[in-house]
């Protein structure tokens, strides 16, 4: 297969030592892309995906689930579209990337990206990327990337417990979706939109911002839902969301109007989700209503301890007078 | 403990199950967000810097400095049309007859996996260039740890908008500067010209090492090279081109072989010239090294009566010594035909001929 934009950089970058042809003048200003990797053709996809859990030393598989994944890019420009997740025939749901983004200066921030290898998967090219942490020099995962798509095709990531791999068995991109059933959409049961921590504290006049945020995280965005209850009319609940520019984590806060009224400590009770559950970790606040306990604070990440998110959100409330 | 891993496992699998979407997400939309969609047009203003060897200029200096626009051409056979803004008397008259200039034959594709095996590219934060947002992006040598290229890759186009490339001890050679970059000029009363010259290759074939052998059997493949260099091509220039016209090599009218190598990214170009009136074959004492100071793009070359030439071009990153000792390991007869251990680095001047420039 012929490599173009691999090419392409290697022309860019030997423009320097190959002696110049006569018309290097003009050569010299040819705008050719740079990386080896592009994204602008793909608007759909169809793959088949194994998850492994593999021993630490990689040789036993220990855990192997598969699933299909259906992707249809957006219509709009920065679309990104939505992944449709199928196991055994079944629809397991509609996923989209993840809102609010960070931007992509906090993730070089804390990140790097290094570009290290190639591979042969599925009979396709792709290049192997590791996303390495910045402070630490440590590699945290690395994906091996189709250098026509852009799509991942083998993902590993390296825990004490074991080795996690996502691979495709198998891919097709630029599928005609218009066959294929991806079920309906999913009915919006919430109404969701950005706010600003200004609108945030005209509501809950109390709230303060987590104290405790781990190094490298910074807010993202906070988005207020809406969500209609039967007994209870609408109940509106804020959510903040922090990242490093990979990782993200989320504390949210239900806006029962006796808890805006008296966030009084003493009412709540906090909970840590199972310590042995690697993904996510939670931690939750309930609070003693006026006419029952509720659910109140919630938070969940995937890199942070569930007592770290407690904290976190313990410091969010006032303190009793 | 296995007990542990064993519940611990499934729900690692369950939610990376779920959450593979998002993580194909990241990847396909907020990881790599690279694009190498060039535009169809543009408009650039951009600064090209050389260093030299002179002692008196440290640094670089200014080469060249163009506003061009650019249209992509109708099919990809079609050169790329080109205006330079710097007024019509700067593009030559089209005639009937359009000279012809002849550029080298194509080098091959690199090997792709030999590059990863010597550097490794880094994207490593962001960065303005012509008033756009660009990925800072660099080459690094596996074997230094230090880059040997950095750029600034435009986040919409793919376009290196700044281009610096290091020698070996990390001082810059070269810079390319885009000082603008209009993904969307006005074309409006841009007629782009034809190119004022018509563009063929010299005629080429590529050949084995044992054709060479066969054709020059006073010189051998280099028994020595610097890192990680891998023969990449063998071509023997015409002499004639189809239309019956004769090239002379460097004035002269000879057999030009260029043997090619490459760690990846580089490119190690071996010129030798074996002039067509020589019956007597050339030994290793008839050759010698150039004496006197170097210039910048001097060839590094051993000659010989004839004459005979073996050359090759400086390179950013290989010492011209180790140039010199490729070339003298060509010769057959040497010091480097004795087993000579790893550690031992004997200069050029030692192992032949004549060598004043060192």
């Amino acid at each position: 297969m012929r490599c173009r934009s691999w090419r392409i950089l290697l022309v860019v970058a030997l423009a320097v030592v190959v002696a110049p042809a006569v018309h290097a003048q003009f050569r010299d200003v040819i705008p050719e892309g740079f990386l080896p990797l592009s994204t602008i053709d793909l608007k759909s996809y169809y793959a088949r995906v194994v998850t492994e859990t593999l021993s630490p030393d990689g040789r036993e598989v220990l855990m192997s689930t598969e699933g299909e994944v259906y992707y249809k890019r957006g219509e709009a420009a920065d679309d990104p579209g939505q992944w449709h997740l199928f196991a055994d025939g079944e629809r397991l749901g509609t996923y989209s990337a993840p809102v609010p983004a960070p931007p992509v200066e906090l993730f070089f921030r804390n990140y790097e990206l290094r570009i290290t290898g190639i591979d042969r998967i599925l009979d396709r090219t792709c290049h192997v990327v590791e996303v390495v942490v910045r402070a630490e020099e440590r590699p945290l995962f690395s994906v091996c990337v189709d250098q026509e798509t852009g799509v991942t095709l083998r993902y590993e990531q390296h825990f004490p417990e074991g080795i996690v791999r996502e691979r495709l068995t198998h891919f097709e991109p630029n599928i005609d979706l218009s066959q294929v059933d991806l079920g309906d959409p999913e009915p919006q049961a919430a109404h969701t939109r950005d706010i600003t921590l200004a609108e945030l504290q005209t509501i809950v006049p109390w709230i303060r911002l987590p104290a405790g945020t781990p190094e490298g995280y910074e807010l993202i965005g906070i988005q207020l839902m809406s969500l209609k209850v039967e007994e209870a009319g609408d109940i509106n609940t804020a959510y903040l969301y922090y990242s490093d520019g990979l990782e993200r984590f989320n504390l949210s806060i239900v806006l029962w109007p006796d808890l805006v009224q008296n966030p009084s400590r003493a009412l709540f009770e906090e909970t840590l989700g199972p310590a042995d559950v690697v993904i996510p970790k939670a931690a939750t606040l309930a609070y003693k209503g006026e006419d029952r306990t509720k659910l109140s604070l919630m938070g969940f990440a995937t890199n942070l301890s569930s007592t770290d998110l407690a904290e976190m959100l313990w410091s969010m409330l006032p303190e009793d007078e | 403990m296995l007990g542990r891993t064993g519940r611990v496992v499934p729900l690692i699998v369950v939610v990376l199950l779920v959450v593979s979407a998002a993580s194909m997400a990241q990847v396909d939309i907020g990881l790599l967000p690279f694009r190498a969609q060039l535009p169809d047009a543009f408009y650039a203003h951009v600064v090209v810097e050389v260093a030299t060897d002179d002692p008196e200029k440290a640094g670089l200096t200014l080469e060249s400095e163009q506003r061009v626009y650019y249209k992509k051409p109708d099919s990809p056979d079609v050169f790329p049309y080109y205006y330079p803004d710097v007024g019509p008397q700067a593009w030559p008259a089209e005639t009937s007859e359009l000279p012809t200039v002849y550029e080298t034959p194509p080098i091959p594709e690199l090997p792709i996996d030999l590059f990863y095996a010597n550097y490794e590219i880094r994207v490593h934060g962001l960065d303005e260039a012509a008033g756009r947002s660009c990925f800072l992006v660099s080459i690094m040598s596996r074997a230094s740890g230090h880059p040997v290229a950095d750029y600034c890759v435009d986040r919409e186009t793919g376009l290196a908008l700044r281009s610096v490339t290091y020698d070996l001890h990390g001082n810059a050679t070269y810079r390319r500067t885009y000082l603008e970059f209009d993904p969307d000029p006005d074309l409006e009363g841009i007629d782009f010209p034809r190119l004022p010259f018509r563009v063929m290759q010299y005629p080429s074939t590529d050949l084995t090492a044992d054709e060479l052998t066969a054709r020059l059997p006073w010189i051998r493949l280099p028994t020595w090279l610097p890192g990680n260099f891998q023969l990449l091509a063998i071509q023997h220039w015409h002499r004639q081109a189809p239309d019956g016209r004769i090239f002379r090599w460097w004035g002269q009218e000879s057999e030009r072989y260029e043997i090619l190598y490459t760690d990846g990214l580089d490119v190690l170009t071996i010129t030798v010239l074996a002039p067509l009136d020589q019956t007597k074959l050339p030994e290793r004492t008839d050759f010698s090294a150039p004496a006197g100071p170097l210039d910048d793009n001097a060839l590094r070359s051993l000659s010989a009566t004839g004459p005979y030439v073996l050359a090759t071009r400086k390179m950013d990153r290989i010492p011209d010594g180790d140039l010199y000792r490729i070339l003298w390991s060509m010769l057959p007869g040497g010091p480097e035909d004795d087993d000579i251990g790893p550690d031992v680095n004997p200069e050029p001047m030692y192992q032949g001929g004549h060598y004043d420039a060192l």
